[in-house]
C-alpha cells in the first residue's frame, strides 16, 4: 500500500511539473491588433496644377472598405487574405480641417505593402452588380461642389462621382501602395485625401465654353471620367501609420 | 449445497493451474528468456488462469440411480471477465441425464476470472465430472487427455445427499489445466511510448466510434468535425494528424491509411471499426519499430479485434437526437476470440438545427482456422458505408454576436448542401506458422480494400473565383472531393530462432517485407448549391502508387538486465500521375496546348530505429529509443522525375516504468520529435498544404492502477511544446510571413490529460444468477490551444460516463457523452470567409469552429444469446 501512495504522489509531482512547464511557453508570431483610422485632408480645397485654380466648397466623400495586404499587390484575386481591414463605409467631409473618424482597423501585426479599397460602391463576390452603401450621399461615392477660376473665367460646378469596381469581386481601386510595419495596437492610420487634386484632368475650358452655371458633372460624362483618373492615378489616397497611445 | 471453496484450496488450485498453464506456455517456447515474449505470437505471458470462487455440486440424477449408472461428463465452460459462467458446452457426454446434471451445477459456479496484466479477461476451461451411485464409494477418474481447453480437477459426484467430493477432499491431483488465450499479438516493447491499451480501459467510458477508442491512449485527442462519413481528426503528442496523415493505422493487420487521398495524405477512416469488437489497441507514439511505414510520423496504432466473451448478442440503443443503433455480434462458443462476426447500423438526426443527420452501418467478421504444421490463419472481412450531412464551420464572431447558434449551420444554400458519403470494403488473410522450439516463426499476410469517398464541404462561404471562367465568382465555395481507391498489398516476415553466438549474448533477428500498391481516381470541383452545378474544376487525376518496404529487426540480449532491439527500414515508393488538369490554360490566355500533365516519380526513404531497455530491478524498467521515419508525399504535388521528397521524422525518448505487480504502474517519458517539414490544413482548398520544419518536445506521465478487484484506473498527462523552426512558407498573400523563433504550432493542445476509470462489481444474485453492475467514466482535459495570430482557444474539459447492470443474458446500460454539457469547439481554425453575415465582407482571417457535441444520452439493451 505504501508503494501505491508513493506512486500516486509521484504522479502528482509529474503532473505538477507538466503544469509548470506549460506556463508561459506559447510563442506567437503575430497578434491581433485594432486601432483607429481617420481621414485627413491635405490642401483639400485648392489645386492649381491644371492651370485653373480649383476651390471646393463641398466634398462629401464615401470611403471604404479598405483591405490591406502583406503582398505588393492588394488585388482581391492575388490577395484573398488581408492582414488588416476597415470593414465599413464612412462618409466624411473632406474639407474638414480636423481628422474625421473612419472607424477601426482590425487585423494583425506585421508588414503591410498594399491596399485595395472602395469609395462606398462595392461589387462583392456575392453581388450581381456594383452596389452603393446605404449611407452614400445621393447614392454616389462623392459629392463635390466648387468653382474653378482662371484669370477672368469662373466656372462653378457640382459633381456626383461614382467610383465603381470594374469586375465582380474586385475593389474600385484594386491595388495601391501602402507601406507599414504594424507591431501593436498603439497605432493610428491616417488616410490622406487631396480632393481638389482629383479635378486636375477636368477640362474646365470646355466646361466654361458650355456656359452652364453651375455645371453638373454626372457619371458617364467625360468630366466624370477625368475625375476618376484623378482619384485613381493623379491624386490617390495616401496611407500613413503613426504611433498612437495604447488603447 | 452451495459453498465457497476454501481459500487455501482455491489458492492451491489457482497456483497449480497457473503452473500447469505456465508449463504449457513454456513448452511452446524455448526456455530462453526472450522466447517467452515472442514477437507477434499468441501469448499466455502474464495471464493467470481463472480459479474457482464458489461452486455447486452436481446432483446425481434420480433417473440414473436405479441403473447405478457411472458416467463421466466433461464440460467446456466459458468464464467471462466478470467470473461468471457465460457458456457451457458438453465436451464429452455421459448421457443426457448426467450431462444435464453437470450443466445445471456448472452454470452456478463462479470464478476469479483469468487475468492478463491484472486485467480480467474471458477464458475457457474444461471441467470433468464423474458420476457414481452411492455405493460403492466415489471413484476418481483419470485426468482427461490434454486438450485445447483448460481442465479443472475432476469433480466427483455421488448421490444428491452425498457430501460433495471436491478434488482437494479426495486428494486427487488436479488435472492439467490450460487457459487458452488465443491469438493476441504481443510484440516486443519498443520503449516506454509503446502503449498497450487493454479492453478494460477501452470499455471504461463510453465511446461512440472505433476511432474514439484511441483517445484512451496518452496524448491522443479525437475530434469529429465533419460527421461520421468523414474520418476522425487525430491529435497525437503535438501533432495535428488531421485524418490520419501522421498516424499509421492498422485494423486487424490491414492498413487503413490511404496514400494521396484527395482529402489529405494518409486519410484513414476508423469508422469501420465496431467498438465492441476491439480487444486491445497498441499505440506507439514515435517511430521506433522497423515495421512502421510511411504514415508513422507521430506514431502508429494497431487495432486488435476479438470477442472475449463467447456469447452472441444483440444490442439495441436509443438516445438523444433520435439516435438509434443496433449491434449484433456472433461469437460462437468454442471458437477462438478472433473468430466472430459483428454488424452495426446507426441513424441519427444529429445535434443542432438539423444539419448533422447521418446513416451508417458496417460489418466485420473474422475466422481463425487451425491448419497442420502449427499453421493458423485468420480471415478478415470488413465493410462500412455512411452518409451524413455536415454542418460545417461557424465564425466565432458570428456566434458571439448572436447571429448564429454554436450548434447551428449557416442558413445558406451552400452551407446546407454540405454532406459526405463513404464506403470501404476490405478483405485480408493472415497466416502464421507458430514459433518452433527454437523461437523461429514465419508469417504472411495479404489484403485488399476498395474505398470510395465523396464529400461536399464549404469552409469559406463565398470567396472563390473560377479558374476555368475567371469572371465566375461568388457562387459558393462548396468543394466537392471524390476519391476512389483500390489498395492491394501484403507482407512476409521470418523471425529466426534464438542464436547464441557468444555467451552470454543471444540474438534473434527478423527480416520482413511489406508491399502496397494503389490505384486512385480523384477529383475536386466547386459546386453551386442548391443544384450542385459544377462551376469550377480544380483537380482530376489518376494515380498509381507502389510502396515496397523492407525491414530488419534484431534483438540482442546480453543478460536478463539489458536488451537492445533495433533495426532499419527502407521503402521504395513509386508514383505515376495522370493529372488531367495539369498545364491548365487560363481562360484569358490563348490556348497553345491541351490540358494534362502526366509524370512519374520515385524515391527511397530509409532510417534506423532502436530501443535500449534495462531492467535493473524487477519493478523498474528503463529505456531509451531513437528512430527515423518519413512521410510519403502527396503524388499530385510531384514533378516529373522528382526524387520523391519525403518528410523526415526523428523521434527520441527516454523513460522509466515503475511497476508493482499487476496493481499499479507509473511511466514517465521525456520525448522529442523533429520533422523536416510539416503540413497544415488549407480551408480554401479543403486539404493539406506544406509548412516548414517543426519540433515537439514534451513529457508524459502515465498511471495504470487496479487499487481494488473491482476498479481499474488509467490516467495520463501529456505535455508538448510544439514549435515551428523556420518561417512559414511564403504565399502570394504573404510573401514574408511573420515569424519568431520558437513560434508555437497552432491548434495542438500543449497539455492533454486523460483518465479512464472502470468499476465492476457483483451485488448479489437474482434467481441464482449474479447481478453485476458496471460503471465507468472518461475525462479529457485540453489546455488552451494556441491559434494563429496570437490567439488561444479556451480550455476544454469533457466527461463521458456509463452505468449498467447485467444479469446473465440481460444487460441494461446508459451512456452519457459530454455529461457536463460543455459548450466547446471540437476543432478551431483561422482563415478568411464570407458567410454574408455582415454588410461588408471581411478578408481578415477569422476564427472558425466546429462545435463539439452537446450532452447526449444513449440507453442500451443487450440480450446475450
Amino acid at each position: 500500500m505504501k508503494h501505491h501512495v508513493v506512486l500516486v504522489r509521484s504522479f502528482v509531482v509529474v503532473a505538477g511539473v507538466l503544469a509548470v512547464a506549460l506556463a508561459g511557453c506559447v510563442e506567437a508570431s503575430q497578434e491581433a491588433v485594432a486601432y483607429d483610422a481617420v481621414a485627413v485632408s491635405r490642401d483639400a480645397a485648392k489645386d492649381t496644377s491644371s492651370g485653373w485654380i480649383v476651390t471646393l466648397s463641398r466634398a462629401d466623400v464615401a470611403l471604404g472598405p479598405f483591405y490591406f495586404c502583406a503582398a505588393a499587390s492588394g488585388s482581391s484575386t492575388l490577395c484573398a487574405s488581408s492582414i488588416a481591414e476597415v470593414a465599413g463605409v464612412t462618409v466624411v467631409n473632406a474639407l474638414a480641417p480636423a481628422p474625421s473618424p473612419l472607424g477601426r482597423v482590425h487585423g494583425f501585426s506585421g508588414n503591410v505593402q498594399s491596399v485595395s479599397y472602395d469609395f462606398g460602391i462595392s461589387w462583392f463576390d456575392t453581388q450581381t452588380a456594383a452596389t452603393p452603401a446605404p449611407s452614400l450621399p445621393g447614392g454616389h461615392s462623392m459629392r463635390l461642389e466648387g468653382e474653378a477660376r482662371k484669370g477672368a473665367m469662373l466656372v462653378s460646378f457640382t459633381a456626383d462621382v461614382d467610383v465603381v469596381p470594374q469586375y465582380q469581386g474586385q475593389n474600385a481601386l484594386s491595388t495601391a501602395s501602402a507601406i507599414a510595419s504594424v507591431e501593436s495596437s498603439a497605432t493610428r492610420l491616417e488616410v490622406v485625401l487631396h480632393p481638389a487634386g482629383w479635378l486636375r484632368q477636368v477640362d474646365f475650358d470646355a466646361i466654361a465654353a458650355t456656359g452652364k452655371v453651375p455645371f453638373a458633372i454626372r457619371p458617364g460624362s467625360a468630366e466624370h471620367g477625368a475625375i476618376l483618373v484623378g482619384i485613381k492615378n493623379l491624386s490617390p489616397l495616401e496611407f500613413r501609420w503613426t504611433a498612437a497611445a495604447a488603447p | 449445497m452451495k459453498r465457497a471453496i476454501p481459500h487455501t484450496f482455491g489458492l492451491a488450485l489457482g497456483v497449480t493451474a497457473a503452473l500447469l498453464w505456465q508449463a504449457e506456455a513454456l513448452a511452446q517456447e524455448p526456455a530462453h528468456e526472450h522466447a517467452r515474449a515472442p514477437a507477434d505470437a499468441p501469448s499466455n505471458e502474464d495471464v493467470t488462469p481463472p480459479s474457482v470462487l464458489t461452486h455447486v455440486d452436481a446432483q446425481y440424477p434420480p433417473s440414473a440411480r436405479q441403473a447405478r449408472k457411472h458416467g463421466d461428463v466433461v464440460l467446456a465452460l466459458t468464464v467471462d471477465a466478470d467470473g461468471h459462467v457465460s457458456k457451457v458446452d458438453v465436451f464429452e457426454s455421459g448421457g443426457a441425464d448426467l450431462d444435464e446434471a453437470a450443466i445445471v451445477a456448472a452454470r452456478q459456479w463462479t470464478f476469479v476470472p483469468a487475468k492478463r496484466a491484472g486485467k480480467p479477461l474471458a477464458s475457457r476451461i474444461r471441467v470433468p465430472f464423474h458420476f457414481a451411485p452411492p455405493a460403492p464409494p466415489p471413484e476418481l477418474v483419470a485426468p482427461p487427455k490434454p486438450g485445447t481447453e483448460p481442465v479443472l480437477a475432476p469433480h466427483v459426484v455421488t448421490t444428491p445427499s452425498a457430501e460433495p467430493a471436491g478434488p482437494a477432499a479426495d486428494g486427487a491431483t488436479p488435472a492439467p489445466a490450460e487457459v487458452r488465450v488465443t491469438g493476441r499479438p504481443n510484440p516486443p516493447s519498443r520503449g516506454q511510448s509503446d502503449f498497450r491499451i487493454p479492453r478494460t480501459t477501452l470499455t471504461a467510458a463510453p465511446h461512440g466510434s472505433g476511432a474514439d477508442l484511441l483517445a484512451t491512449a496518452p496524448g491522443v485527442y479525437i475530434a469529429h468535425p465533419e460527421g461520421e462519413a468523414i474520418a476522425q481528426r487525430i491529435y497525437l503528442r503535438g501533432f495535428d494528424a488531421e485524418h490520419g496523415q501522421d498516424v499509421e493505422l492498422h485494423v486487424a493487420g490491414i492498413p487503413m491509411n490511404q496514400p494521396s487521398h484527395i482529402h489529405g495524405q494518409g486519410y484513414a477512416d476508423l469508422n469501420l471499426v465496431i467498438p465492441e469488437t476491439v480487444r486491445s489497441i497498441r499505440v506507439i507514439e514515435g517511430v521506433y519499430d522497423p515495421r512502421q511505414g510511411d504514415f508513422a510520423v507521430a506514431g502508429s496504432a494497431d487495432y486488435d479485434l476479438g470477442i472475449e466473451e463467447r456469447r452472441s448478442r444483440v444490442k439495441l440503443s436509443y438516445g438523444s437526437f433520435d439516435t438509434k443503433r443496433m449491434v449484433a455480434i456472433w461469437a460462437p462458443e468454442g471458437q477462438p476470440e478472433e473468430t466472430f462476426g459483428a454488424a452495426n447500423f446507426r441513424t441519427t438526426d444529429g445535434f443542432g438545427n438539423g444539419t448533422r443527420g447521418g446513416i451508417s452501418g458496417g460489418a466485420v467478421g473474422q475466422y481463425r482456422i487451425g491448419l497442420p504444421y502449427d499453421v493458423s490463419a485468420i480471415l478478415h472481412v470488413g465493410a462500412y458505408a455512411a452518409r451524413s450531412n455536415i454542418a460545417g464551420v461557424v465564425r466565432r464572431d458570428d456566434v458571439a454576436a448572436g447571429r448564429i447558434g454554436l450548434y447551428d449551420a449557416y442558413p445558406d444554400p451552400s452551407a446546407r448542401a454540405q454532406s459526405a458519403g463513404t464506403s470501404r470494403t476490405q478483405i485480408g488473410i493472415t497466416i502464421d506458422r507458430r514459433a518452433n522450439e527454437d523461437g523461429s516463426r514465419t508469417s504472411a499476410a495479404m489484403w485488399f480494400y476498395l474505398a470510395s469517398f465523396r464529400a461536399r464541404t464549404n469552409f469559406t462561404g463565398y470567396t472563390q473565383r473560377s479558374r476555368v471562367q475567371p469572371l465566375w465568382v461568388g457562387r459558393g465555395d462548396l468543394i466537392e472531393q471524390s476519391n476512389d481507391d483500390l489498395g492491394l498489398g501484403g507482407s512476409l516476415s521470418y523471425r529466426s530462432g534464438h542464436l547464441v553466438p557468444i555467451k552470454p549474448f543471444a540474438i534473434q533477428y527478423e527480416l520482413g517485407t511489406d508491399v502496397r500498391t494503389n490505384r486512385v481516381q480523384q477529383q475536386q470541383n466547386l459546386l453551386q448549391a442548391p443544384q450542385n452545378e459544377t462551376w469550377d474544376q480544380r483537380d482530376d487525376a489518376d494515380l498509381r502508387t507502389t510502396d515496397v518496404g523492407v525491414f530488419g529487426d534484431v534483438l540482442v540480449s546480453g543478460s536478463k538486465y539489458v536488451k537492445l532491439r533495433g533495426g532499419a527500414r527502407a521503402d521504395l515508393l513509386f508514383f505515376d500521375v495522370d493529372d488531367k488538369l495539369g498545364n491548365f490554360t487560363p481562360a484569358f490566355s490563348q490556348k497553345t496546348h491541351l490540358p494534362g500533365f502526366r509524370r512519374t516519380a520515385s524515391g527511397i526513404a530509409a532510417g534506423p530505429r532502436a530501443t535500449l531497455e534495462g531492467h535493473p530491478t524487477s519493478w523498474l524498467r528503463l529505456s531509451a529509443s531513437y528512430g527515423e521515419g518519413y512521410r510519403s508525399p502527396q503524388a499530385r504535388q510531384l514533378e516529373e522525375g522528382e526524387q520523391a521528397p519525403f518528410a523526415k521524422v526523428r523521434s527520441y525518448e527516454a523513460g522509466a516504468t515503475v511497476k508493482q505487480g499487476d496493481d499499479i504502474s507509473l511511466t514517465a517519458i521525456a520525448y522529442q520529435t523533429d520533422l523536416s517539414y510539416d503540413l497544415a490544413f488549407d480551408p480554401s482548398e479543403g486539404r493539406l498544404d506544406r509548412i516548414g520544419p517543426t519540433t515537439r518536445r514534451g513529457l508524459v506521465g502515465y498511471l495504470l492502477a487496479a487499487p481494488a478487484e473491482w476498479m481499474n484506473v488509467s490516467l495520463s498527462a501529456t505535455y508538448v511544446h510544439a514549435t515551428l523552426d523556420s518561417p512559414p512558407t511564403p504565399t502570394p498573400e504573404n510573401p514574408s510571413p511573420a515569424y519568431v523563433s520558437g513560434q508555437s504550432l497552432p491548434y495542438v493542445p500543449p497539455l492533454l490529460v486523460r483518465s479512464d476509470v472502470a468499476l465492476t462489481h457483483n451485488f448479489g444474485t437474482v434467481n441464482a444468477k449474479p447481478l453485476t453492475w458496471k460503471a465507468g467514466y472518461g475525462t479529457t482535459f485540453l489546455s488552451s490551444r494556441p491559434l494563429p495570430y496570437g490567439q488561444t482557444s479556451p480550455p476544454v474539459f469533457l466527461l463521458d460516463a456509463t452505468i449498467g447492470v447485467r444479469r446473465d443474458w440481460l444487460e441494461l446500460s446508459l451512456d452519457a457523452f459530454n455529461l457536463l454539457d460543455a459548450r466547446y469547439a471540437d476543432t478551431e481554425y483561422a482563415f478568411v470567409s464570407n458567410w454574408q453575415s455582415g454588410a461588408v465582407p471581411s478578408r481578415v482571417p477569422a476564427r472558425h469552429i466546429t462545435a463539439g457535441a452537446p450532452r447526449a444520452l444513449l440507453a442500451s439493451l443487450t440480450l446475450y444469446l
